[in-house]
């Protein structure tokens, strides 16, 4: 009996850590949502979809849990949007905390010719459940289109 | 001038020749090209610690690029911890790259992500989005060259991020 417990108890313990987990969180002031999941073994492999704004494209994002000196655990994700949406060879990354028990917030980093400084865009963000219970966005302009890049 | 001021002044330059200093101290080069690649990359690291990357990805040595389009990417990323067990294993730290090469030269909205292992041995691995989670989709070896002085690839090689073709 106690040989059964231990294999269920590892059983579940193996399930727990495989198991994925959603996180979903909205840029404030942009129109632009990412829906992520975080999975594996150990769980730090991210991937999802970047969803910008009506009549843009969505981009397929990806990237590790990990952890940055002065930061913490970050989610850590290469966004294609610029090469894709832009047809610009300009690689983009958002950073947002990974402990979705604090405020969200997020940074983009971002590397063009002629600049000084690789922080592109800082902000909070929101998390949610339902994308489609989010309020209208439209009005709003997507994260990349910075008027000091585009 | 009295000694007080002569003083001042020399706190103050002793004061910027020390930052100067650590500012160089916290910014550095790493270049690198992919064995049996056409492309390379040349990075800089810098802040304080030093793990802010940004620089370029070359494919100007690639043939069967878009010739319309830029051979010159730009690049970012941090170095920081991370598994041993996570492809290119080998070292506790990684230059994590940032790479718009699936949405730039093939028209894919995939993401692609460079680890780089330049601790111990060079090794490399890149990991992509298609819709399938953020997968293993190729790896390998890369050497180290002097900045403005990238190695002749071997002739008809392919970009690093084509090795799933």
């Amino acid at each position: 009996m106690k040989k059964l417990c231990l294999v269920v108890a590892i059983v579940a313990l193996g399930n727990l850590a495989a198991s994925a987990t959603d996180i979903n969180f909205s840029l404030d002031t942009f129109c632009d949502t990412f829906q992520l999941t975080l999975t594996g073994t150990p769980k730090v492999y991210l991937d999802g979809v970047h969803t910008t704004c009506p009549g843009l494209p969505n981009v397929l994002v990806g990237g590790f849990l990990h952890t940055i000196p002065g930061m913490g655990a970050v989610l850590d994700l290469s966004d294609p949007t610029f090469g894709y949406t832009e047809m610009s060879p300009y690689g983009w990354e958002f950073i947002t905390n990974a402990d979705t028990r604090q405020p969200c917030v997020w940074a983009s980093y971002l590397y063009y010719p002629g600049t000084p400084n690789v922080l592109y865009e800082t902000g909070t963000c929101t998390y949610f459940t339902d994308v489609d219970a989010r309020p209208n966005v439209s009005s709003l302009r997507p994260a990349f289109k910075d008027p000091a890049v585009n | 001038m009295k000694r007080s001021s002569l003083v001042l002044v020399f706190v103050v330059f002793f004061l910027v020749a020390l930052a100067s200093a650590a500012a160089s101290e916290n910014t550095h080069n790493v270049n690198i090209a992919f064995n049996g690649h056409c492309d390379t990359m040349e990075l800089t690291l810098s802040g304080s610690p030093p793990i802010y990357i940004a620089g370029t990805h070359d494919l100007s040595a690639c043939t069967d690029i878009n010739p319309n389009l830029s051979p010159i990417e730009y690049v970012v990323g941090f170095r920081h911890r991370f598994y041993w067990s996570i492809d290119p294993r080998g070292s506790s730290k990684v230059l994590d790259v940032m790479d718009p090469a699936l949405g730039y030269y093939d028209n894919l909205p995939y993401a692609l992500e460079y680890l780089i292992n330049t601790d111990e041995t060079c090794a490399w691995a890149i990991y992509e989005d298609t819709g399938s989670g953020h997968v293993l989709s190729g790896a390998g070896t890369c050497r180290f060259f002097k900045t403005g002085s990238p190695p002749t690839p071997r002739a008809g090689s392919q970009p690093s991020f084509e090795t799933y073709k």
